[in-house]
């Protein structure tokens, strides 16, 4: 088994479009993340975090290189690798005919969480996120508040050692986004793998231990803030963002562990 | 192939769970199967009871034109029967004027024939006039023949017995037609003219919402990668969705199978039995395993079919586009198959038409080994090859993704028949 739960290793995607042909959307990347770290994919629209994410989360297959999450080759154990982890994403919406409840049984009991411990576990997570007094409506009868801790306590029902958020904080208010950080700075304590990208500077500034700057499907960047303001002499991450991005020299950093 | 039960029995409680949710899906695959077919089946027979019964219950308003003479007593057994009522007499072109203007229902005219040495003395003709496009006038029409058909008898028996000529020498031959079906018959006759048709288009409707909602639909709703983020295997989950549409297909036809059985034995006899016949509604017990198998088979090709095809859509509207062809092609065999010929072997061959013939097979009582193996194993072919094609497609990570924008023939010509220019970027598992 790999030494980090996540290890990264010239993961490449390419995708044929008719207009522009071959296209490299993540291009032989390569990181590890640590336990109880919040590893940050920073990077533009379109520059590849979200394909990067949906290559681990084995929704893709790589067309170069590969990826282990907690020892598990994305390519060759991909249901392993989903079962190790929990994805969110604005395209994981959540089923709406399911009650919140009936939603949190079904994600433990479709990624294999133990039988015997489910009723335990559910209930826990509908304590933990306040879902009490709604827990047994219909998702669509749910606020978008709601649906959001509903589906971060999904994520998470199966108690994985590695998670993904997927630009976690698009298209909610400051309040809600502030709730989610909040919920991801716990999950880090409790000793997650958690892999986050976003786009915004602020964000990934307040949370990430390390942070990967992403451009074009090549990673620019890879290392702590305090690393990356070094090595750029700036002390915002937005300067150190568009440096990187702008091909400006800077010094080189760490990349990996 | 990778395919775990336990995941395939979660996700299938799932989808079944959720549809039954959803509204259009409990109405299209339950209520309209056990009630809208044997609604319409009542509503059908009542009607024509009631019109039937309306026109009936209305007396005849009947003119009668003697030219002869030693016919009187015809005047008066029409006038006996409280059904037929005579007007007093008008002229011949008066009362076809009052025909067409619906004041008088039939007029019949007796004109005397020659009497010659073929033909007794008092011989007559008769000739009625009435309007075909009015049931009242028609129905005077069928009364009048009554009635002149009695007096004829009884006019032919007197003119027999002055002549001294027996009833077995004067009737040359009888027609007497008999019915030698029995009841039993008769109800499955009927049965099977109606059953297989309603059942195909049963499992048709039944697989029609699901496999929608299950593939275009949960694109639409954005729940499509929630599911192959999952631990379970896209095969599994793909599994499980194929079986939850084709269980409802199924479903479906059988529920309807139940109602129409039942509402034919309360409804339908009852009705029958007002007109002097008596049928009754039972299929050979030897019929209900065929039937089930054949229900099942077909529903395991249909939901297979739909779902590939509804799979290429994006939204649940376009979803229904994809499908509706194939759901017109289904009803094409149906429309035009007759269930009463002989079921041949190459019927047999032919999807939906072999289980059409099948079903009517069945209820009759007639079952033959080689069509019955023969329908069985050429659905379990097509079944096989829509599930290889299903395969082949689920490889494309754009399809699995929704990210291919295109119907299914689009795909299959780009990507199967012409694989040089795109190929799977990868196998998604």
């Amino acid at each position: 088994m790999s030494e980090y739960p996540v290890t990264v290793e010239n993961l490449a995607k390419s995708f044929y479009d008719e207009s522009r042909g071959e296209v490299r959307a993540v291009d032989e990347i390569s990181f590890e993340c640590r336990p109880g770290q919040i590893f940050g994919l920073l990077g533009a629209n379109g520059a590849g975090k979200t394909t990067t994410l949906r290559l681990l989360a084995t929704i893709l297959a790589p067309t170069g290189g590969t990826a282990r999450l907690m020892g598990h080759d994305i390519r060759e154990e991909p249901e392993e690798v989903r079962r190790n982890l929990g994805f969110y994403s604005a395209s994981t919406a959540l089923y709406p005919r399911l009650t919140a409840r009936e939603t949190l049984h079904f994600f433990a009991r479709i990624n294999h969480y133990p039988d015997r411990d489910r009723e335990s576990r559910v209930s826990y997570l509908i304590d933990r996120f306040g879902l009490g007094s709604y827990v047994n409506a219909r998702i669509d009868k749910l606020s978008s508040g709601m649906k959001q801790k509903v589906s971060i306590a999904r994520t998470v029902v199966h108690d994985p050692p590695v998670l993904i958020f997927d630009e976690p904080t698009v298209g909610l208010d400051v309040l809600n986004a502030l709730e989610m950080q909040q919920v991801l700075g716990e999950f880090r304590t409790e000793g997650k793998t958690i892999i986050f990208s976003t786009h915004i500077m602020s964000e990934a500034e307040r949370l990430c231990d390390r942070i990967a700057i992403i451009h074009s499907g090549k990673i620019l960047a890879c290392d702590t803030l305090e690393s990356l303001r070094e090595a750029t002499g700036c002390r915002y991450l937005e300067d150190i963002f568009v440096k990187y991005v702008r091909g400006e020299h800077v010094r080189p950093t760490v990349a990996g562990g | 192939m990778s395919l775990n039960w336990r995941d395939i029995a979660t996700f299938y409680r799932y989808e079944t769970r959720a549809a039954l949710r959803e509204r259009s899906i409990v109405i299209n695959t339950l209520l309209i199967p056990l009630f809208m077919y044997p609604f319409l089946l009542w509503s059908m027979f009542t009607g024509i009871t009631y019109v039937v019964g309306q026109v009936e219950g209305l007396v005849s308003r009947v003119v009668i034109l003697d030219h002869t003479a030693g016919h009187e007593d015809f005047k008066s057994l029409v006038a006996k029967d409280d059904k037929q009522k005579l007007q007093p007499p008008v002229s011949k072109t008066q009362a076809l004027e009052q025909i067409q203007a619906g004041e008088l229902d039939a007029l019949i005219e007796l004109s005397s024939v020659a009497a010659g040495p073929k033909s007794p003395p008092g011989n007559f003709s008769a000739r009625i006039y009435f309007d075909r496009s009015k049931d009242r006038s028609d129905q005077a029409r069928q009364r009048l023949e009554e009635s002149l058909g009695h007096y004829r008898s009884q006019w032919l028996e007197n003119e027999a017995a002055r002549l001294q000529v027996t009833g077995k020498q004067w009737q040359g031959f009888l027609i007497e037609r008999r019915n030698v079906a029995s009841g039993r018959e008769m109800g499955r006759f009927l049965l099977s003219t109606m059953l297989p048709l309603f059942l195909v288009i049963m499992i048709a409707v039944g697989c029609f919402y699901p496999a929608v909602d299950s593939t275009a639909g949960e694109r639409e709703r954005s729940t499509w990668e929630t599911s192959m983020s999952t631990a379970a295997s896209r095969q599994s989950i793909l599994t499980a969705k194929y079986l939850h549409v084709a269980t409802l297909g199924s479903v479906a036809g059988l529920i309807n199978l139940v109602a129409m059985l039942l509402s034919a034995k309360a409804v339908l006899a009852p009705l029958i039995q007002q007109i002097g016949e008596k049928f009754e509604f039972r299929i050979p017990f030897a019929a209900v395993p065929v039937m089930a198998v054949g229900t099942v088979l077909l529903a395991l090709f249909v939901a297979a079919v739909m779902m590939l095809l509804a799979s290429f859509a994006r939204s649940f509207r376009e979803g229904q586009s994809m499908i509706t062809p194939f759901y017109m092609a289904i009803m094409l065999p149906v429309v035009f198959v007759r269930t009463d010929s002989e079921f041949t072997v190459l019927q047999a061959l032919i999807p939906i038409v072999n289980v059409t013939k099948l079903f009517a097979q069945a209820i009759n009582g007639e079952l033959r080994l080689v069509t019955t193996g023969l329908t069985l194993l050429s659905e379990l072919v097509c079944i096989l090859v829509v599930l290889r094609l299903a395969g082949m497609v689920i490889r494309f990570e754009d399809f699995m993704t929704g990210s291919y924008h295109g119907s299914f023939g689009k795909f299959v010509r780009e990507r199967i028949l012409n694989q040089k220019r795109t190929k799977p970027v990868g196998e998604v598992r």
